[in-house]
């Protein structure tokens, strides 16, 4: 208890001191390079692209890539994940190819996305939802496995339907090791999303950042990776918020 | 007196999954028991000698192989409403406030929830948790937490109370009070109980009779009746007659093991 309130302001502290030396290194090398921007020029770039009605629209167009990939991810995750963890066999038959796909990078495949979906929206949704997917299904899938047998014995004890398991002690006990991954997948549908779009857009984040790199904008370009940055950081504390709502019971 | 349990030549074999067509683990070798209402019975055995397996089989939660067991008599094939069963203090539900996990079986039965609280406070009462309704597992002791599984299984008024080693992950003082305290509810419940542990001492305790379970394949080679005066106490353990019935205990271990070692 002594030593919570000192880490209340010091951790937010020596985040803030850390941003100011990312600063002052990128001062020193944009004059030992000079190729690359100083952070005055970063700012104003910055303060520029907020004030610019159309990067709304590219991040708004980004976003709704990731959501709607997540949302897809997230659902055929939960599915697979616990259809395939309610049963052994199963598990241990797929079980290796899952991981052997999980270490794969999804953007492999994001050609083949490409030849089924064609181009704009529809490949980059795919993609956030190939990333999403995977983290979402191995955790439900390990959550599902990892039920904890007392309790079912206990249910059973008292005559529970399988319906009454399912609900009240599989539902109960799986809702932490599928946030956990459900909140990994948020995370990788944008760098989904992103990274489709790096390879072929006309509109969104990705298609922004190639755009001021063609024309030579790296400041512009440095600009939009920190306001990218931003918004993860405000999305992992929205997550954390969820996540320790949820395991509030876990507090002694 | 009628029977409240009646064990019938019931074993248990268990299928090997990787061993030859039709060989088996032998687990149980023909129990015969008969519990008496509002006995106090327990099962005493290494670990590992199948008496959990037996407990299970009574509680309807595995099915013998051979055999059967009739609890007031009916035939048991599947969990019945006149037993509840408490396992160890891990057994509560960790996302379930102590109300809540009392509520339980309530709960699966469909009771509303006005009338499932009522019941699940009164339960809380008598195994002195009042106050705590609204804390989680983790924020009580093991001991609290074996209370709480205990006001669980009485929540659903059974006649019948089986208990897997509920102590068994306590600690030794933890274990002792824990004991005098079941003695309290079940003079004030007035249940019958079969109360599986590994420790002698805790059977001398708290029993009306021991049954003395061997290494598998298991059979009940003993049956021991705790002689001594109730309502018991701290003291009760280191009264002579204590003293005979776990010497009694060693003996009978001793010649399991081989005998060579002597009674200490």
């Amino acid at each position: 208890m002594v030593v919570k309130a000192p880490l209340a302001w010091r951790v937010p502290a020596i985040q803030l001191a850390f941003i100011a030396c990312v600063f002052v290194a990128l001062s020193l090398s944009s004059r030992l390079l000079p190729i690359l921007p100083s952070a005055s020029d970063v700012i104003l770039a910055g303060v520029k692209l907020l004030g610019w009605r159309e990067a709304y629209r590219h991040f708004g167009i980004t976003a709704g890539e990731a959501l709607a990939g997540f949302v897809i991810g997230t659902v055929l995750g939960i599915a697979v994940g616990a259809a395939v963890g309610a049963s052994r066999t199963a598990t241990e038959v797929l079980n290796p190819i899952i991981l052997a796909i999980y270490a794969v990078p999804k953007i492999i495949f994001l050609p083949l996305l490409m030849m089924i979906f064609g181009v704009g929206f529809a490949p980059k949704v795919a993609n956030a939802a190939m990333h999403a997917f995977f983290p979402i299904m191995l955790n439900s899938l390990v959550g599902m496995r990892e039920v904890d047998r007392i309790h079912i014995k206990v249910a059973q004890s008292m005559s529970a339907s399988r319906l009454h398991i399912a609900r009240k002690v599989f539902l109960p006990a799986m809702v932490l090791p599928v946030f956990a991954g459900v909140r990994l997948g948020l995370g990788l549908a944008f760098m989904g999303a992103l990274l489709a779009e790096l390879f072929e857009s006309k509109a969104g984040v990705g298609y922004m950042v190639i755009q001021s790199y063609t024309a030579g904008e790296i400041a512009g370009m440095l600009a939009i990776i920190a306001v990218v940055f931003a918004l993860i950081l405000a999305m992992n504390a929205g997550m954390q918020r969820v996540e320790n709502w949820l395991s509030r019971w876990r507090r002694a | 007196m009628s029977d409240a349990i009646e064990v019938r030549a019931v074993s248990k074999t268990f299928l090997e999954s990787d061993a030859a067509a039709g060989s088996g683990i032998l687990a149980i070798r023909h129990a015969d028991l008969r519990v008496g209402r509002g006995e106090f019975v327990s099962l005493l055995g290494p670990s590992g000698c199948g008496k959990s397996t037996l407990l299970d089989i009574i509680g309807g939660l595995e099915a013998p192989s051979a055999g059967q067991v009739i609890v007031e008599g009916e035939t048991i094939r599947g969990p019945s409403r006149k037993m509840a069963m408490v396992f160890q203090p891990m057994s509560v539900f960790p996302w379930r406030t102590t109300l809540e996990n009392v509520a339980f079986g309530l709960e699966l039965r469909g009771v509303g929830r006005t009338e499932r609280e009522r019941t699940a406070r009164e339960m809380i009462e008598l195994v002195g948790l009042t106050g705590f309704e609204q804390k989680y597992p983790s924020q009580l002791s093991g001991g609290m937490n074996q209370r709480v599984a205990i006001a669980r299984a009485l929540a659903l008024d059974p006649d019948i109370l089986l208990m897997d080693e509920p102590f068994g992950a306590l600690d030794e003082q933890t274990r002792r009070l824990m004991g005098l305290e079941l003695l309290r509810i079940w003079d004030r419940a007035r249940k019958t109980i079969v109360f599986v542990t590994h420790s002698i001492e805790e059977a001398i305790q708290l029993s009306d009779r021991i049954l003395l379970m061997s290494a598998r394949p298991s059979v009940i080679r003993e049956e021991i009746p705790v002689p001594l005066p109730r309502p018991r106490s701290i003291e009760s353990l280191t009264s002579d007659t204590a003293k005979d019935i776990e010497r009694r205990i060693w003996r009978a271990l001793m010649e399991e093991v081989g005998g060579a070692t002597g009674a200490p």
